[in-house]
Parts: C-alpha cells; structure tokens; sequence
C-alpha cells in the first residue's frame, strides 16, 4: 500500500475515534483541539509514530518470530509504554523547550488513541516506516475527527434540540453519522483510487 | 467547547465509565463478547481499586506509575489467559482489546466516579458499581446482538460476524447496531432514553 493510502486510510475508513471509539475516554481529555492547542497535537503525533514504529519493530522482529503474537497487547503496555513514559519524564524534569515537549509527550503516552493507532497499524502488517506513518495519519485522522464533530455540536447549539439529546447523546449521534459516512472510504476503496 | 465527557448527562458515574469505555464497548457486538469485555473490566477496576493502595505504600511515587501500569498489565495478562482457556475462538479477536482494559481502566475507571476513591473499606461501593457498570455493558451488547442479528445467541456463532459488512446494511438496516457508527448512535439514543427516564421519575 502507498504512503498516500495509508494516510487516507487511517485518516478516514481506519480512523480510530469512528472505528475504535478510541479517544472519547479522559486519557486523551488534554489532546481535544482547542484544550491543548497544537503543543498537544504535535506530541500526540510524535508519541503517536513513535510507539506505532516501535511497537511495529517489536511485532516484526521479536514476538511474530517466537510465535508470541498472543502477547501484543502486553508487549505494547511493558515496552512501549512504560519506555516512552521513562523517556518523557526524563525530558521533563529537564528544563527550557525540551522539557515543555516532555511534558506535553508523557500526557499522550497513555492515550488509547495512540494504543488503537499502533494496534491498528502492527495489524496491518507494515514495515517500521510505514507503521510510523500510520501511526502519524491515526492521529491526525482522530485530530480532523474532533475537530469536525466539536464544529457539529457548536451549530447544533443554534438549533432547537429536544433536551433529552441535548450535549453527550447527540454528540454521539453525530460521531455516528460521521462515521457512516466515513466507513464508505475502506482499504479497498483506497488501494483502487491510490494505489 | 463540547466535550463528550463534560456534558451535563455524564452525571450518573456508572453511564461516564461506559461512555468513557467506548473503544470496549463498540467491540461488544455480542452478548458473549460483552460479558467478556464487561467481566474484565469490573475484575479489573475492583483488583487495582484494591491493590493500588497497598502498592502505594510500599514504593515511592517515581515507581509507583510504573509499577501500578505492570500490575494492571499482569492483572489483563491473566484474565486474557483465562479467556483463551474458555473460549479460544473469541480470545483471538479479542485479544487487542483485552490490552485495552489495562491501558485505558488505568487511566479511567479506578480514578473515575464512584470508583475513584481506592481503599478496601469502600469495597462494598466498589462492586456495586461495578455491578451496575456490568448490567449496563451486557444489557448494551444483548440489545445490538438482538437488533442486528435477529436473536440472542449467548453463543458464539458466525450470526453476528457474518452481518458485519456494510453491503448487507443496505439491505437490513437494523443490522448497522453491530457496526461502530451504529454502536455509536445506539448509545447517544440510550443516553437519551435514560435522561427521559430520569426526567420523568423527577416529575412522578
């Protein structure tokens, strides 16, 4: 698959927060566009590509040999994450620019957008390169998808809702509107048009 | 800004752990799947509710985060073991989002609502929403396994793998339940119902 359908796939018909949900849990609270402005969401794609690519590397060349693939779930949460947020801690207690990304970086360690766009990329067999590009379109994928829906419900403030719909239920509604939507663009549909 | 987790109807905590949890509960297209997913959260949220305290006491807090992220894996590690024994078939599909209790029940349902105060005298409180939480997680699954495949199985079966496609939507529309959109708007419509409900108690 082209890095142009990769994109493309993870931004639309894989996007993590219409296929996954992922992201509508309080770990990924600070990345909402507007709540932590672009500083979270350059950290979210940094920390996004990089565990993608690591834990990709680690699929590749460690647990699918050994025939230990059962274990992906683990080896991503004791090496990934407990790595990544070593890394970022250290950044952090340092000081000036530096320890600013840090600090932005080890808020989006846990996110479960950043689990799902590594899971989602390690699965579809992708090299490292191609699993960090993944892992950076899911993010920016899930960003737009935020993006859109927070533009949604504010028009949908002007409108006259019935109460019970009012706030958490239609911004599911929306998300799942959107997602109908988005569904239609798959991996099939991409590698046809892109290649 | 709106924010799905801010919103005036998450005020009941049981229903802000469920919406919180939706990467777990959009996977449950079955009542089997549900009751998987549902037990091992609640295993999970009640074991590090309980443990999390003890570990605290024992280690500084630099280890702490580290420590408590391991023994939430191990805690998924073992329930996963467990389910691979029951039922190997669904283990398989399940297997990612078994991963997901850990990374996403660490971060959400011990520290949130009702079950965000840790210590084993408010052990009662604790399983009682979890309690709850697992009602509200199977009555979820059995209604999409219902409504997009006709029936509830209690089984695992090829009946609702076999309607997850999107071409046969067009043809059975009810059928969408079991698709993420289709999770997506069932929930936003049962919040919904629930807010009427409690209205009405309200002014009964």
């Amino acid at each position: 698959m082209s890095y142009i359908g990769i994109v493309f796939t993870f931004v639309f018909g894989g996007n993590v927060l219409f296929r996954y949900g992922a992201g509508t849990c309080a770990g990924a609270k600070e990345t909402r566009a507007g709540g932590g402005g672009w500083r979270a969401f350059l950290a979210l794609g940094v920390i996004s590509l990089v565990s993608s690519a690591l834990h990709s590397a680690v699929m590749r060349y460690a647990l699918v040999p050994l025939g230990l693939d059962a274990l992906e779930p683990l080896a991503y949460m004791f090496i990934v994450v407990i790595l990544l947020y070593s890394l970022t801690s250290a950044l952090a207690s340092g000081s000036g620019f530096l320890a600013e990304a840090g600090k932005a970086a080890k808020e989006q360690v846990l996110s479960c957008v950043v689990y799902a766009a590594a899971l989602s990329s390690s699965r579809s067999g992708f090299s490292m390169a191609e699993a960090a590009a993944a892992g950076l379109a899911a993010a920016a994928g899930w960003w737009c998808a935020v993006v859109l829906l927070e533009r949604i419900m504010d028009r949908l403030e002007l409108e006259d809702v019935p109460p019970a719909l009012q706030g958490t239920p239609l911004w599911f509604i929306s998300a799942g509107l959107v997602a109908m939507a988005f569904s239609g663009i798959d991996r099939l549909l991409v590698a046809r048009i892109v290649g | 800004m709106n924010q799905p987790n801010e919103r005036p109807s998450a005020s009941n905590p049981v229903l802000m752990v469920v919406t919180g949890l939706c990467p777990l509960l959009i996977p449950s297209v079955t009542f089997q799947r549900g009751y998987i997913l549902g037990i091992g959260v609640v295993v999970h949220a009640i074991l590090l509710a309980a443990l999390l305290p003890v570990l605290g006491r024992m280690v500084g807090s630099s280890l702490q985060f580290s420590l408590s992220l391991a023994l939430s894996g191990m805690i998924t590690a073992l329930y996963s073991v467990g389910v691979r024994l029951a039922f190997p078939a669904e283990a398989y599909g399940l297997s990612p989002f078994l991963g997901l209790i850990a990374v996403n029940c660490f971060g959400l349902s011990v520290l949130r609502g009702s079950l965000r105060q840790a210590g084993l005298d408010r052990l009662p409180e604790y399983a009682r929403s979890a309690g709850i939480l697992l009602l509200t997680w199977l009555g979820f699954s059995a209604l999409r396994e219902v409504l997009g495949s006709g029936f509830l199985t209690l089984y695992a079966t090829e009946t609702s793998r076999a309607v997850l496609d999107l071409r046969s939507v067009i043809v059975f529309p009810l059928r969408s339940v079991l698709l993420p959109f289709g999770a997506f708007l069932l929930l936003g419509y049962c919040i919904a119902l629930y807010r009427l409900r409690g209205k009405r108690r309200k002014e009964g």
